[in-house]
């Protein structure tokens, strides 16, 4: 990450179109955006596209960014992305894919163990039924890793406002995420009838100290 | 609040987590919250964890291979500058984001707010304006709101009908002040003033104004005018007002409405030009008023001769015998700022003016003509209490009138006095000439100027006669014009006339300076002009 006087350097260069300056935007910037994406499509290709495309929004839209802070412009790129996913969703009509077809979203080029990929895929699947507030106020807060109330300034709520969205999604997250557990448990109990409820997918427990 | 309390809660153990803890950690330092903090904190523990995953080695190699592309991208859109109206736009979407960014709502309310109660302040000052009478403070705000509708209005019905209204409140004011209490002279004259102010105007919007328009509001304008003087004649005498001068005030209107009709009918007729009788002897101010100017022709004039008119202005007194004895000074001067054309061409245009004492005298269309003395309008109401005004009453008026002259012109200056009595009138005109008048006179003066220009005369004579009551008094006007060769003469004259208490001439003077200037155009040529006229007088 620059050094926000760097940063604030960089982003008068780009809006005064100097291509050399997108282009280290994007080297300091890109990686997340595309961890972001493909935690949220889950396909290599797909992500690497919308990354561009999110990049080419900047080209033409950064004359128009007001720089205050390097967490507002970070925010305002995961803005860009949560914007070109929603309409790569509505072009493609998304239709929601079950963990039976989660194996058809493995990136046969990944080398992620297991564990990440059922987890990515549970949650692409959950993330996509939260709304449109929940989701920004997760990527913001999980992946932009901004505090609630850098969050509550760059969409202009207040913190408590904040702080209420992040409680609903994840409490959504793990309602979405307990029942899909019971889709799949239900098979399994069905055969062997030793299997007990569960309200996490096996990975979300695995993990006492949150890593 | 159990759900606030989590919702904290949370809050506190994510930040926790954020800063290193674990969600063992978490629990134990929000025990009471463990059962249903535990599955939310994996949850968030997982998207963390998802976030921070490292990429896949051929993501890595894309990334470093796009960003080449990503900058060439980037050169090709900037290589061309945007076209104006992409410009405009951004420019207008950036201020719009920062306009709604930076409140909008609270300064869209504020605007709103300040509208609403600016509107509601100005149509309640307007509203309260339109019932205040003269000399209130909002009083003058109903003026500028009549002027302002009067402005904008261009049809000549409207036009009539709003004039028609406005003069309609000025005989409301006039109502109002007969139902005060206590109400001053100047109330009364300034709604009066407004009537006459007004009566020109709305004659020459009804001369244009539709027949059927111009037959319903001249039956208005005359019952409002019939009103007013009625209200006039029936007022108790203002303070600091001398008794029955409200009651010549209506006459005064009552002769302005008799010729109103005739106005309308006949748009060159002035309004103003009838006959005025003069009252019985009364202190009077004569004032000079030349014609309007008028272009002067390019060729000369046969015969042109320049007809100033006399404004007699008279101080009603009650029981004026008795005043007899209180010598004034009657002063003859020129108007302010009016302007005589001497070579009066028959290309002038009479102008109506309207009834204040500092307008001129229209012009006479035909060179020749004398014009009488002719306005009333011109009524000064005097304070008896005041005493500079029981001494002297007098009224002067002083200015520049402006005269360009053709080859020819000739200024005739004819007084009448016609008293009973014989009076001796002297009247010189020089720079600054002065009258005396031993006594209360009648004045019926005519006074008419002719001087004769080979060039263009600037004249600025003072006129100071001298009238003084003998047993044969005659008027011998001595007239001293000093004329210049511009083209744009100044005529002051000033008339003093002091009575004197035992006699009441009546003096005629007919004063007919004529001056010649030099025909080489000299800056400063003095005329003496010679009276065509002895004043006589007879005494009483």
């Amino acid at each position: 990450m620059p050094h926000p006087a760097e940063l604030r350097d960089l982003i008068g260069r780009a809006q005064s179109r100097d291509p050399i300056a997108i282009s280290e935007l994007y080297n300091c910037y890109a990686r997340l955006i595309l961890r972001y994406i493909y935690v949220r499509v889950g396909e290599h290709e797909l992500a690497q596209d919308l990354t561009q495309e999110v990049f080419i929004k900047v080209i033409h839209g950064i004359a128009r960014f007001e720089y205050r802070d390097d967490k507002s412009f970070l925010g305002w790129l995961y803005t860009i992305a949560a914007n070109v996913l929603c309409s790569h969703q509505r072009r493609r009509r998304f239709v929601f894919t079950s963990f039976e077809l989660q194996n058809d979203l493995i990136d046969q080029h990944s080398q992620d163990n297991a564990r990440t990929i059922t987890d990515r895929v549970a949650l692409q699947q959950a993330i996509k039924q939260l709304t449109k507030d929940q989701q920004q106020v997760l990527t913001l807060r999980f992946f932009a890793d901004m505090s609630n109330s850098e969050i509550a300034s760059l969409l202009r709520r207040t913190e408590g406002a904040i702080k209420a969205l992040q409680h609903r999604a994840i409490q959504s997250l793990q309602r979405i995420l307990s029942s899909d557990s019971d889709d799949m448990a239900l098979p399994s109990a069905s055969g062997s009838r030793s299997s007990t409820r569960i309200d996490l997918p096996p990975t979300l427990r695995e993990s006492p100290t949150g890593d | 609040m159990a759900r606030t309390d989590i919702t904290s809660v949370l809050d506190n153990a994510l930040a926790d987590m954020r800063a290193g803890a674990s969600i063992d950690e978490c629990l134990r330092r929000y025990s009471a919250y463990a059962a249903e903090l535990e599955p939310m904190l994996r949850i968030a523990a997982t998207i963390r964890r998802q976030a921070t995953t490292p990429l896949s080695p051929s993501l890595e190699r894309w990334l470093v291979s796009s960003s080449v592309e990503i900058e060439q991208i980037a050169r090709d859109a900037y290589a061309h500058p945007d076209p104006l109206t992409t410009r405009i736009s951004r420019a207008v979407s950036m201020f719009g984001a920062t306009f709604v960014r930076r409140g909008f709502p609270r300064f869209a309310t504020f605007a709103i707010t300040m509208i609403l109660t600016c509107g509601m302040m100005f149509f309640g000052v307007d509203a309260t304006a339109a019932h205040s009478l003269p000399d209130d403070s909002l009083y003058s705000w109903k003026l500028l709101s009549e002027e302002a509708r009067l402005r904008f209005v261009r049809d000549p019905d409207t036009r009539a009908e709003i004039l028609i209204s406005i003069i309609e409140h000025r005989v409301g004011e006039i109502d109002a002040l007969v139902d005060l209490p206590i109400a001053h002279l100047n109330q009364y004259q300034q709604s009066i003033d407004g009537v006459y102010a007004q009566i020109p105007l709305a004659v020459d919007a009804l001369q244009m104004a539709s027949p059927a328009m111009r037959d319903v509001s001249l039956g208005r304008l005359d019952d409002l005018l019939d009103r007013a003087a009625r209200d006039l004649q029936h007022a108790p005498d203002p303070l600091s007002a001398a008794p029955g001068t409200l009651a010549l005030a209506a006459t005064d209107i009552r002769r302005v409405q008799a010729n109103i009709p005739a106005a309308v009918a006949a748009p060159s007729v002035s309004l103003l030009s009838t006959t005025a009788p003069i009252p019985s002897p009364a202190q009077a101010t004569l004032l000079f008023v030349p014609t309007r100017e008028s272009l002067p022709s390019a060729t000369p004039v046969s015969s042109p001769t320049a007809t100033p008119t006399l404004l007699i202005v008279t101080v009603p007194r009650a029981g004026d015998a008795a005043n007899e004895h209180i010598p004034f000074t009657p002063s003859i001067a020129p108007t302010s700022a009016s302007t005589t054309n001497l070579g009066l061409s028959t290309q002038s245009t009479p102008h109506v003016p309207s009834a204040t004492a500092d307008d001129a005298l229209p012009p006479t269309l035909l060179p020749t003509r004398t014009l009488a003395p002719t306005l009333y309008l011109l009524t000064p109401i005097s304070a008896p209490n005041d005493p500079q005004s029981l001494a002297t009453a007098t009224a002067s008026a002083s200015g520049t009138p402006t005269a360009t002259v053709t080859p020819i012109a000739t200024a005739t200056l004819t007084a009448t006095v016609t008293p009973i009595t014989t009076a001796t009138l002297t009247t010189t005109v020089t720079p600054i000439a002065t009258a005396t008048l031993t006594t209360t006179v009648t004045v019926t003066p005519t006074v008419s100027v002719t001087v004769t220009h080979t060039v263009s005369v600037t004249v600025t004579p003072t006129v100071t006669p001298t009238l003084i009551n003998t047993a044969t008094p005659t008027a011998t006007p001595t007239g001293i014009l000093t004329a210049t060769t511009t083209s744009t003469p100044t005529v002051t004259l000033t008339l003093t006339a002091t009575p004197s208490p035992m006699s009441i001439p009546t003096a005629t003077s007919s004063p007919s300076p004529t001056s010649s200037p030099s025909p080489t155009s000299s800056p400063s040529p003095t005329s003496s002009p010679s009276p065509t006229s002895s004043p006589t007088a007879t005494p009483v």
